[in-house]
């Protein structure tokens, strides 16, 4: 037996060494998420507009052009339950905070990042935006979670072809990749993977959605819930009824609260396909007519409520 | 907890080192320990259904002994009875219930009356279908008065539930398995190493082969009606390999994990896809289910004795009962009845006991004919794991008609090299390795340590590099 664990230690050694190496060296690659950590935790005090949500909103919302303090926490694949946790999070030192933006898109209370294909960036909000919620002790490292393949990716990209690693503008908005993917394909594709997703986590993000509305009320801040602007082969490839189920839910939350309100942008035509990085996210110039209208809105809600200074 | 986590690999050093090094004194306790793991281990799935497992094992124990202390043949036939009654009410209510409710509507709805099945809303227990057939070969060999029915509870119930193979089998036998839970175990080095690289190669043929074929494989399955004929043929291709490597990726797990406790587990496979008819690939596929198939229903049916017919019948019966053993679809049903027809040839002619051997034993290639026989039976084993795969049987019919349409004649829109190579050079390695239990289990055994290290080193690197997300494994939902 000691023969047999002697040999094991000596042929796990260099795994392990290389493992922490491997460790060490990722967890020093700057990413959005450490960025928006760190901005919020030094300019909470000032936001008066917080953007969550996923990619629809990560690309979508550019802050340059808003016209009041605005700070997008948005990222890829973030599911209702982080867009909660980080409010949590920010809670106390979001002082001057009078609107939370949520996009409740077509898939948004029937998926979460747990059960997402890309469950891997759950390690991105333990270690970087150090909510500390994840069961899996795996999710408090970088090496158990994802491939090697795609770590040793991120290590030769930061570190030998020196790439930027910070996908993010100043204010949190996803610079826009270099190439528009075919819009119309991409759209129906999408609209195919947001369909029959799990039903039985609805509940529970209604749930959560109005944990956030409740955080606003004690705030005396408005939530922005909005539907955003897809291609036309994306929401008209949409299943009916997940489609009214989600806008219901929408209005039911609006009406039961006085805080609450909400726009579907999903059809507005003003968005054709020059404003399309793919069938449902926004590019460049689609993101800077969306976050206007966006302020616009917010501009036209706060003239009732007077809450912007 | 799945044998690829974290989680398994914290915990089985744990066990093995009280194994060794602290209840290495006693058989006794050394029996309680694995009882006690196993059902940590079980229980780590959804601790509710530890209760099912410790019910059908506290049934089959007492059933056992009072079958060996009735005195009359009726009281004796009573207990066995009451005992599979039990323990196959269990897999109809957990497993075929909602099949047969839904069933029954349709049928009532083709009589013109429309009703709404009486569905039950229940997880199916983890490796009910294992454990419960497990128990069955017990009480039924002790009904046949060919075991004597062990008295000490811990060590049946390790029988039962000894973690390696509980969840995903392979299914044991009592004549196998009990003399070597009731015999002191030592610590055998040679053991333990083979132990060890067998692991090792089944977590390569489950993280690099099988979890990169599913995703290819689901992604093509799932929106067949995108796809043309020629990529339908890559996703059926990609599935073959994927089960292949899952489950037998997951005996080898299972078997390496038990040699290293010391105790050694009926082989579940030998290479099937080197087979070179459907009844050879039967004799090296998921093994332990075949034989229990052959002597618990296929023999006592009066297998090959009452002639052809009889042959021909009780064949059909146990792919049938084979097939539904895998699920409450019709898909399983009908795969089992697809290959009752392509093994029916061989029985008829009485061929099917052609290849005993494996293919090209003491060679290095095979002969012409010998790779047409393979590619043959591997082409035939596809087309049923079509059927096998698919969403029920319209989706399969679909998805065959397709494969067989004029797109069969195009470029494939799913073509990853990546993956074809990893399949090449693993199916080169299994060639290479088919007269040994598990494919590594020589490989470079004659070379310096470093030239074997560092092929051991490749395949750790491999399992690292390709690990995707955590995919359960296939047979955990039988």
């Amino acid at each position: 037996m000691k023969k047999v664990i002697r040999k094991i230690s000596i042929f796990i050694l260099p795994i392990v060494v290389l493992a922490l190496i491997f460790e060490v060296l990722l967890r020093r690659i700057p990413n959005e998420y450490t960025y928006k950590r760190t901005y919020l935790e030094k300019h909470a005090d000032s936001i008066q507009v917080l953007f969550l949500g996923s990619s629809h909103a990560y690309l979508g919302i550019n802050p340059a052009y808003m016209s009041v303090n605005s700070f997008n926490a948005a990222i890829s694949s973030q599911s209702i339950d982080y867009d909660l946790q980080i409010l949590q999070k920010f809670d106390t030192r979001l002082t001057h905070l009078k609107y939370i933006v949520l996009p409740i898109s077509y898939f948004s209370l029937f998926t979460n990042l747990s059960e997402a294909s890309e469950s891997w960036r759950i390690k991105y909000y333990m270690l970087y935006f150090q909510l500390h919620s994840a069961k899996k002790f795996t999710a408090y490292t970088e090496i158990l979670c994802g491939s090697l393949e795609l770590n040793l990716k991120r290590l030769v990209l930061y570190y030998v072809r020196k790439k930027q690693s910070i996908g993010c503008s100043d204010l949190g908005w996803q610079i826009p990749f270099a190439t528009n993917q075919d819009v119309a394909a991409t759209g129906l594709e999408g609209a195919k993977k947001h369909t029959n997703k799990n039903r039985a986590l609805y509940p529970e993000q209604v749930d959560m959605l109005k944990q956030i509305i409740s955080i606003a009320k004690q705030k005396n801040a408005v939530v922005l819930f909005y539907t955003p602007p897809a291609y036309n082969t994306y929401y008209n490839h949409l299943d009916t009824a997940q489609l009214s189920l989600t806008m219901n839910t929408a209005a039911e939350l609006v009406k039961e609260n006085s805080n609450t309100r909400y726009h579907s942008f999903l059809r507005d035509s003003s968005f054709t396909i020059s404003d399309f990085y793919d069938g449902d996210h926004l590019n460049g110039p689609g993101a800077e007519k969306f976050t206007r209208k966006m302020d616009s809105l917010i501009r036209s809600i706060d003239k009732d409520k007077h809450l912007l200074e | 907890m799945l044998f690829n986590s974290i989680n398994f690999a914290i915990f089985l050093p744990i066990v093995l080192a009280l194994y060794w090094f602290v209840t290495n004194k006693s058989l006794k306790l050394q029996n309680t320990l694995l009882l006690v793991s196993s059902y940590f281990f079980y229980a780590c799935w959804d601790y509710r259904f530890l209760f099912l497992l410790i019910f059908s094992t506290l049934l089959d124990y007492f059933t056992g002994i009072k079958m060996s202390e009735a005195e009359r043949p009726r009281m004796k036939k009573f207990w066995f009875w009451l005992s599979v009654i039990v323990n196959l009410g269990f897999l109809g209510v957990f497993k075929y219930f909602n099949f047969f409710a839904e069933s029954f509507s349709q049928a009532l709805s083709l009589l013109g009356f429309h009703t709404s099945p009486w569905v039950l809303h229940i997880v199916l227990p983890v490796g009910i279908s294992f454990y419960t057939f497990h128990g069955l070969s017990y009480v039924i060999d002790i009904y046949k008065d060919r075991i004597r029915p062990e008295k000490d509870f811990v060590t049946y119930s390790v029988f039962v539930s000894f973690f390696p193979l509980l969840v995903a089998g392979p299914i044991e036998r009592a004549t196998h398995l009990l003399p070597q839970i009731k015999k002191p175990r030592t610590f055998d080095y040679s053991q333990a190493v083979d132990g060890l690289k067998q692991i090792l190669w089944g977590m390569f043929k489950k993280v690099v082969i099988a979890d990169n074929c599913a995703y290819y494989a689901n992604m093509i399955f799932n929106n067949a009606t995108d796809y043309s004929g020629s990529t339908l043929v890559i996703g059926a291709l990609f599935f073959t390999f994927q089960i292949y490597c899952d489950f037998s990726g997951y005996s080898d797990i299972a078997l390496g994990t038990a040699r290293l406790f010391g105790i050694e587990l009926l082989r579940n496979f030998a290479y099937p896809y080197f087979s070179r008819d459907i009844a050879e690939f039967w004799r090296r596929w998921h093994i332990s289910l075949s034989s229990w198939f052959r002597d618990y229903l296929y023999i006592p049916l009066g297998g090959s004795q009452g002639g052809t017919w009889m042959k021909v019948r009780n064949t059909f019966i146990i792919f049938l009962v084979s097939g539904f053993w895998h699920g409450a679809n019709w898909t399983f049903i009908v795969w089992g009845a697809l290959n009752a027809l392509f093994i029916m040839p061989l029985i008829i002619f009485n061929k099917n006991r052609h290849h005993l051997e494996i293919v090209a034993q003491g060679r290095t290639l095979p002969t012409f004919r010998e790779l047409v026989n393979m590619i043959l039976t591997f082409s035939l084993a596809t087309l049923a794991w079509i059927v096998f795969r698919a969403e029920n049987i319209a989706h399969a019919w679909q998805y065959v008609s397709k494969i067989f349409s004029r797109s069969l004649f195009t470029v494939p829109q799913v073509l990853p090299g990546k993956i074809f190579a990893l399949i090449a050079i693993f199916m080169i390695i299994e060639w290479m390795g088919r007269e040994q239990q598990y494919a590594i289990a020589r490989l470079g055994i004659s070379r310096p340590r470093l030239v074997r290290w560092s092929v051991y080193y490749a395949i750790v690197f491999c399992i690292f590099y390709f690990a995707g997300t955590d995919q359960q494994f296939i047979y955990f939902q039988f």
